[in-house]
């Protein structure tokens, strides 16, 4: 176990580096640079300012330099913020984008576990028709939908709940619920799924033929095995929601990283978008890992050499 | 969860509320201004949009200001000579002017902000805007050192600026943020850390106080203001909104004062809020530019009936609400324009009238609605441009001319202009950066390659706009540049479509508010009622 770790964390140096390497060179192919506005520069100033940014030298050799400011650490300058780098630009919004994303998934994964199992084991009852249909609708109404409409209702008529900003716990309500919702939606789906099957299986019916209480089985037995198709979503979701979206932070103007996803492509921020990338890719490698490892403590089968 | 976790729960519950609705309670002394977004720099040298012009008019004072209606009003300096050929300019500081740490601001303050603002090193993106002042373009582009900027303290409340050549609008565009001063001694010592909250010094009605990204910009009241005593709001808070629609939201859920952009679709619904609404005219101009070495587009008659066949007020009512129909380049409300634009003939006539001569001029060509041409269309990205393109698009159709597409993203976009790529029409628009007619007549100037998309040349042109900028008579001078826009709404290199709106949430507990054609209303003009 601890050797395939091992390995798992070594291959990853080597697949953040073809994700680097490809968008830096993909993201120099787009026409036009950072400094390209509706309001054009002057020439003279536009040559100076990509002379500071070292944009004048050869693509290779500005590659070269990227390359060894990331091994020391350094994201480079951002081009959009000039007061700032884009570590430190990243370093302030990422907690939040984070504590935002975390509270959503605890929240998603309590509920659509829980919701998931009633659903199963009241399949075709009433619960399960209501939960149903409940998670159909989640999953179709994305959050650029909910949100708004959640400010209408909270915010707007009934005055409960700020509208914008961040900082507060009554400030964090409506974008952890629209966060949340649709990932609830999408948990319960797959838990009433995976927990019917559960609940059909041999080691299942062999404990519950043994007469042990219903709680004891769903809880201990059943829970593991059918949480395995939902650990499997979790990975690529957690960073999907951790790294900040885009969507509900703008609704809620919330300070998140979110943002820089669309607007450092669109400003042609190169050193931005080097950041973002880098922060998705390790996120997404390193729960791909987590979830891996995970499978073998749920799945007894599941051996790591 | 143990009992003293749930009374820690509630109690953060509860304080949360009580801030929430404390920012209303409070609102008195604070105002909340929506902005349009976070400054790229608070170095005034590195700024360039209006979102930061807003944020460097509280924190600073120049040599002249704006006043509550936008015009030119004076500033640090309290008075000013200018010499009978109009290029020398001595400013008058006031005594009691003085830096936020209580230091007295010195002719010297602004010859080194000047100095600064020209030197190559510092890439300011708008040092172009003083390049009227003696040597300035040879100092920015390296020519010359710094010192030989035309610009010195004759004594420590007198500052003389010389010009290249007399410049009638020089004072408006003082008023430009690239004209405010720097405290030298904080600038020299901290170097770019200079504009971190706490190491801030301004002269303004306002001093930085916070930064966080993405989140808030707070100014507290500078005490050491020269009007201080004027000034009623204490704080400012400049929230910046991504989203237009979700500062509406906190505009309605009363969390922010001001908007100050709205999108254009949701005017209808929020005219209900009667004159919180602000829908003004805007010093800017949205054309298209004709790429007049275009072998089909060289020949002006062409330019002309595309022009005359666009049905702006169907455009500005029917797809771009808010938007005003233009019939010239230099946009109505402009000062140092006295009697205004020329009139074009054609805006004269009726739709119908216009559609038949301009068919009639293309049948003259053999282009006809049968016997159509194709010509490619280049637009940046967004929804009301691809709107009006659509629709004019149609309008052109009337008289054979077909259209394809290309559409780029704004980088791009402008990417491809800069380097004057082939083209054939091309969607572009100016905002003015000071409130003259030479700020737009300027963009089709032969050596304007910068600007001048249309890749326009007209000797004659060049000489009238010479002419005008020797001309020291504001009526005279009028005249002549009247002549100039005439002589381009005659060939038109660029098709002229709208004014530009400017959009804004005011609530109605703030006092003062002047809409004005610069869509500026600094802060230290305005009151908030309880």
């Amino acid at each position: 176990m601890l050797n395939y770790t091992l390995k798992r964390l070594l291959t990853i140096v080597p697949t953040l580096f073809v994700i680097i390497t490809l968008t830096f060179f993909l993201m120099r192919v787009a026409p036009g640079g950072p400094f390209d506005e509706e309001r054009p520069l002057a020439p003279a100033v536009l040559e100076n300012i990509r002379a500071s940014y070292g944009l004048d030298k050869p693509l290779v050799e500005q590659y070269w330099t990227y390359m060894g400011n990331l091994l020391r650490g350094d994201l480079g300058p951002s081009f959009v913020y000039r007061d700032k780098r884009v570590h430190e630009v990243l370093g302030e919004g990422l907690p939040i984008s984070m504590t935002l994303g975390a509270t959503a998934l605890t929240i998603a994964l309590i509920l659509g576990v829980l919701l998931g199992t009633i659903a199963a084991l009241n399949q075709n009852k009433r619960a399960d028709y209501v939960i149903v249909t409940f998670a159909t609708f989640g999953i179709t109404i994305p959050n650029y939908v909910l949100a708004p409409v959640l400010t209408l209702i909270f915010a707007l008529s009934f005055n409960l709940l700020p509208a914008t900003g961040w900082g507060t716990p009554s400030q964090m309500v409506l974008p952890v619920l629209s966060l949340a919702l649709p990932q609830v939606a999408i948990i319960t789906r797959l838990m009433r799924g995976a927990m019917l099957e559960a609940l059909k299986s041999d080691h299942v019916r062999t404990a519950r033929a043994y007469g042990l209480p219903l709680t004891r089985v769903v809880g201990k037995h059943a829970l593991r095995s059918a949480f395995i198709p939902v650990l499997t979503y979790i990975g690529p979701a957690a960073a999907a929601l951790l790294t900040g979206s885009i969507v509900v932070e703008q609704i809620f103007n919330i300070p998140g990283i979110g943002r820089y996803f669309v607007t450092s492509a669109l400003n042609r921020d190169y050193t931005m978008v080097m950041g973002t990338v880098v922060i998705v890719a390790t996120f997404i490698l390193v729960f791909n890992l987590i979830i891996d490892l995970l499978y073998s403590v749920l799945d007894p089968r599941v051996r790591y050499e | 969860m143990s009992i003293s976790v749930w009374t820690v729960w509630l109690v953060a519950c509860f304080s949360a509320c009580c801030m929430a609705s404390s920012s209303s309670a409070a609102a008195a002394q604070i105002l909340y201004r929506g902005n349009d977004g976070d400054p790229e720099t608070l170095d005034h040298h590195g700024t360039s949009v209006i979102s930061e012009s807003r944020l460097m008019d509280d924190l600073y004072s120049g040599l002249v200001d704006f006043s509550a209606s936008a015009t030119v009003a004076p500033g640090t300096a309290e008075r000013w000579d200018i010499s009978e050929d109009g290029l020398t300019y001595t400013f008058y500081l006031r005594e009691n002017a003085a830096w936020s740490n209580g230091d007295p601001v010195t002719a010297q303050d602004f010859v080194f902000s000047y100095r600064r603002l020209m030197n190559p090193a510092t890439n300011a993106k708008y040092a172009t805007i003083l390049y009227p002042i003696k040597n300035a373009e040879k100092v920015n582009t390296g020519a010359l050192e710094p010192a030989a900027l035309g610009v010195r303290a004759i004594d420590a409340r007198t500052l003389e600026i010389t010009l290249e050549q007399p410049t009638p609008y020089f004072l408006d565009q003082l008023t430009h943020q690239t004209g405010k001063p720097l405290h030298q001694a904080s600038v020299e010592a901290l170097g770019d850390q200079f504009v971190k909250p706490g190491n801030m010094v301004t002269n303004g009605a306002y001093v930085l106080a916070e930064f966080v990204l993405n989140d808030r910009i707070v100014m507290r009241k500078n005490d050491y203001f020269y009007d201080a005593d004027n000034v009623a709001i204490e704080e400012v808070h400049y929230i910046p909104f991504e989203d237009r629609a979700t500062c509406v939201r906190a505009w309605e859920a009363e969390e922010v004062h001001v908007c100050s952009d709205l999108p254009a679709q949701d005017l209808q619904r929020l005219a209900r809020y009667g004159d919180a609404l602000k829908v003004e005219p805007y010093l800017g101009t949205y054309f298209y530019a004709f790429d007049t070495t275009d072998e089909i587009l060289s020949d002006p008659e062409v330019r002309r009936a595309m022009s005359m066949v666009v049905d702006r007020e169907f455009l500005a009512d029917e797809i771009w609400p808010g938007m005003i129909p233009a019939a010239s380049l230099v946009p109505v409300g402009i000062n140092n324009y006295p009697g205004g634009s020329p009139v074009t003939d054609y805006f004269g006539m009726s739709m119908l009238d216009r559609e038949d001569e301009a068919a009639a001029i293309m049948a003259r060509k053999g282009v006809t609605k049968k016997n159509p041409i194709t010509i490619e269309f280049m637009y940046n990205s967004g929804e009301n441009h691809k709107n009006t393109a659509t629709a004019i698009a149609d309008m052109w159709s009337h008289i054979g001319i077909n259209v394809t597409y290309k559409i780029r993203d704004v980088a791009a976009h402008y990417a491809y202009l800069r380097d004057r790529g082939k083209m054939q029409v091309a969607r572009a628009g100016w905002i003015g950066d000071y409130s003259d007619p030479h700020n737009f007549l300027f963009l089709l100037e032969s050596h304007n390659t910068g600007f001048n998309y249309a890749k326009y040349e007209n000797p004659d042109y060049d000489a009238i706009m010479a002419r005008a900028a020797n001309e020291l008579d504001l009526v005279k001078r009028a005249d002549i540049l009247r002549e100039a826009e005439r002589i381009v709404m005659r060939d038109t290199p660029f098709l002229t479509i709208f004014y530009y709106s400017s959009f804004g949430l005011v609530s109605p507990k703030i006092r003062g508010w002047e809409s004005n054609v610069m869509n500026k209303n600094l802060t230290r003009y305005l009151t908030l009622d309880d």
